[in-house]
Order: structure tokens, then C-alpha cells, then sequence
């Protein structure tokens, strides 16, 4: 593959999908640690080793386009625990966790879908998207399991909580960095689904 | 396992790393845990020990050491 060159702005955004996974990362695995539940310690490793492999993914990207990342100094989660505070419980962990896993994945997915996508970006796009699949669908299982000892309605309402969270999160982070999305967004370059 | 206010603070000064008596009932929760993540850790891993729920919505009302001792000995049957 040809080092074909990316923006400034599309840099920053590497960079800040790198941060995020990283803090993703350190955050399943200090959970990952020490865990009564075997079944959802087993997952959640999986889940620390996944993301801190998206990190990785990111970091070699940016690098086979001779690029350093840039360091940015507040990743999405950091902005997440801003607006809703750290979560208490493990249901509140998966919650919030399967929030920003479907805020990830349409970010990935809007992000592959440009049609001048660098094909460098483009692979380590698809790669990453294979296990988000098996983040969702894990998450998604261990929280009806926990219906059981938290309730139904308390999984929803937590759900429906972190979901307005992720809204108001993800239009500041518009106003705050607009400018890197901006371009993607603008190009209306994206091919048809 | 049945919650007592010594078990408890075992367990506190297992995950902090600290001595049992540096856990002091008045001590605010926000000095003696300083890192906010730290806190969630030493939080879940009661639950766990004490088979018990703790909510985002009940944190604010643990300032202090006595009363997360207090209320997870209120939940603990
Ligand atoms: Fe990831
Ligand atoms: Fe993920």
C-alpha cells in the first residue's frame, strides 16, 4: 500500500480515536482485575485486550503514514464521566459501556464509509468493526442476565439515562471539535450504504 | 456475606493498600480514596463481597467513611 497522505484534521482524529480507545482499555482492565463473577471477568479481559489492540491499530496507522500521533488531552470517556459521573455498579458499567460502543461504531462507520478513504485508515477501520460486533453482543447478553438481580425497569431507565448523557456528550464534543468532524461530515463524500 | 463494620473495613484496606486503622469512621470518602476511579473499584468490590447494589444516585449520599459502613450494613442481610 501506497503512504497516501491524510489531513491535519483527519490526524487529530486518529489521534483522538487512539486516546479513546486507550482510556477504554485501562478502564476494562482495572475492572478485569479483581471480579466475583467469573463469566463477565472472562468477557471484560477479552474486552480490555481487544481495545488496547484498537489502540495499537491506531498508533501503527498513523505511523505507516508517517505521522505521529497528536496528543490529545481529553478522550471521549473523559467527557462521558463529566456528564454522568463514574458509574457504581457493574449493570451501570455495562450500561454506559454499551452506550459508547454504538457511539463508537457509528463514528467507525460514518468514518469507512468516505469514499476517498485512505486505504490505510480503511483497514484498520475494518479490523477494529470485526470485534465492536463481539463488544456489543457480550454486553448486550450480561445486561438482560443482570435483569434478574437489578430489574428490568432499572437496566432500561439506566440505560435511558446514559443515552441522553451520550447525546448531549456527543454535540459538545461537535461544538468543542467540530472543525476535525466537520470535514468529514461536509465532504458529503460518503458512498451509498 | 453478612456485612459487620470490621469486615467492612478489611475489606476497604485490602483494596486501598492501606492499614486498617488509617480507615477512620470520620474520614471523608473523597480524602482517604483521592483517585474517583479507585473509589468505583473499592465500591464494586464491596458489592461483590457483601452481595449487595449500590447506585450511581446513593454515591452522593456517602461523604464519609461511617456512612458507607452504615449503609452497607443497612443492605447487607
Ligand atoms: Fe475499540
Ligand atoms: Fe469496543
Amino acid at each position: 500500500m501506497e503512504a497516501m497522505k491524510i489531513t491535519e484534521s483527519e490526524r487529530w482524529l486518529l489521534s483522538f480515536y487512539r486516546v479513546s480507545e486507550i482510556n477504554g482499555a485501562q478502564f476494562f482492565g482495572r475492572l478485569a482485575k479483581n471480579m466475583k463473577d467469573k463469566k463477565i471477568q472472562y468477557d471484560l479481559t477479552k474486552h480490555f485486550a481487544d481495545e488496547s489492540q484498537h489502540a495499537w491499530l491506531w498508533t501503527k496507522c498513523l505511523g505507516d503514514l508517517n505521522m505521529d500521533p497528536i496528543n490529545v488531552m481529553e478522550s471521549y470517556q473523559d467527557q462521558y464521566v463529566a456528564a454522568v459521573g463514574l458509574p457504581t455498579n457493574m449493570m451501570e458499567v455495562l450500561a454506559i459501556t454499551q452506550v459508547f460502543e454504538r457511539r463508537v461504531i457509528g463514528q467507525y462507520g460514518v468514518h469507512r464509509g468516505l469514499k476517498d478513504i485512505n486505504p490505510y485508515v480503511a483497514a484498520t477501520l475494518d479490523l477494529i468493526m470485526e470485534d465492536e460486533k463481539w463488544h456489543i453482543e457480550w454486553i448486550t447478553q450480561s445486561l438482560k442476565e443482570m435483569e434478574t438481580k437489578f430489574t428490568k425497569e432499572v437496566v432500561i431507565s439506566t440505560l435511558k439515562k446514559y443515552h441522553e448523557a451520550d447525546q448531549a456528550v456527543y454535540e459538545k464534543t461537535l461544538k468543542e471539535h467540530g472543525e476535525h468532524l466537520k470535514e468529514l461530515m461536509d465532504k458529503k463524500a460518503f458512498k451509498a450504504w | 456475606m453478612k456485612a459487620t463494620a470490621e469486615k467492612i473495613r478489611q475489606e476497604m484496606a485490602k483494596v486501598l493498600h492501606l492499614n486498617i486503622d488509617a480507615i477512620k469512621d470520620e474520614y471523608p470518602l473523597k480524602t482517604l480514596v483521592a483517585e474517583s476511579f479507585l473509589l468505583i473499584e473499592l465500591v464494586i468490590e464491596l458489592q461483590d463481597t457483601f452481595d449487595i447494589i449500590i447506585s450511581q444516585d446513593e454515591l452522593p449520599k456517602i461523604e464519609t467513611v461511617a456512612n458507607l459502613i452504615e449503609m452497607i450494613i443497612s443492605k447487607s442481610k
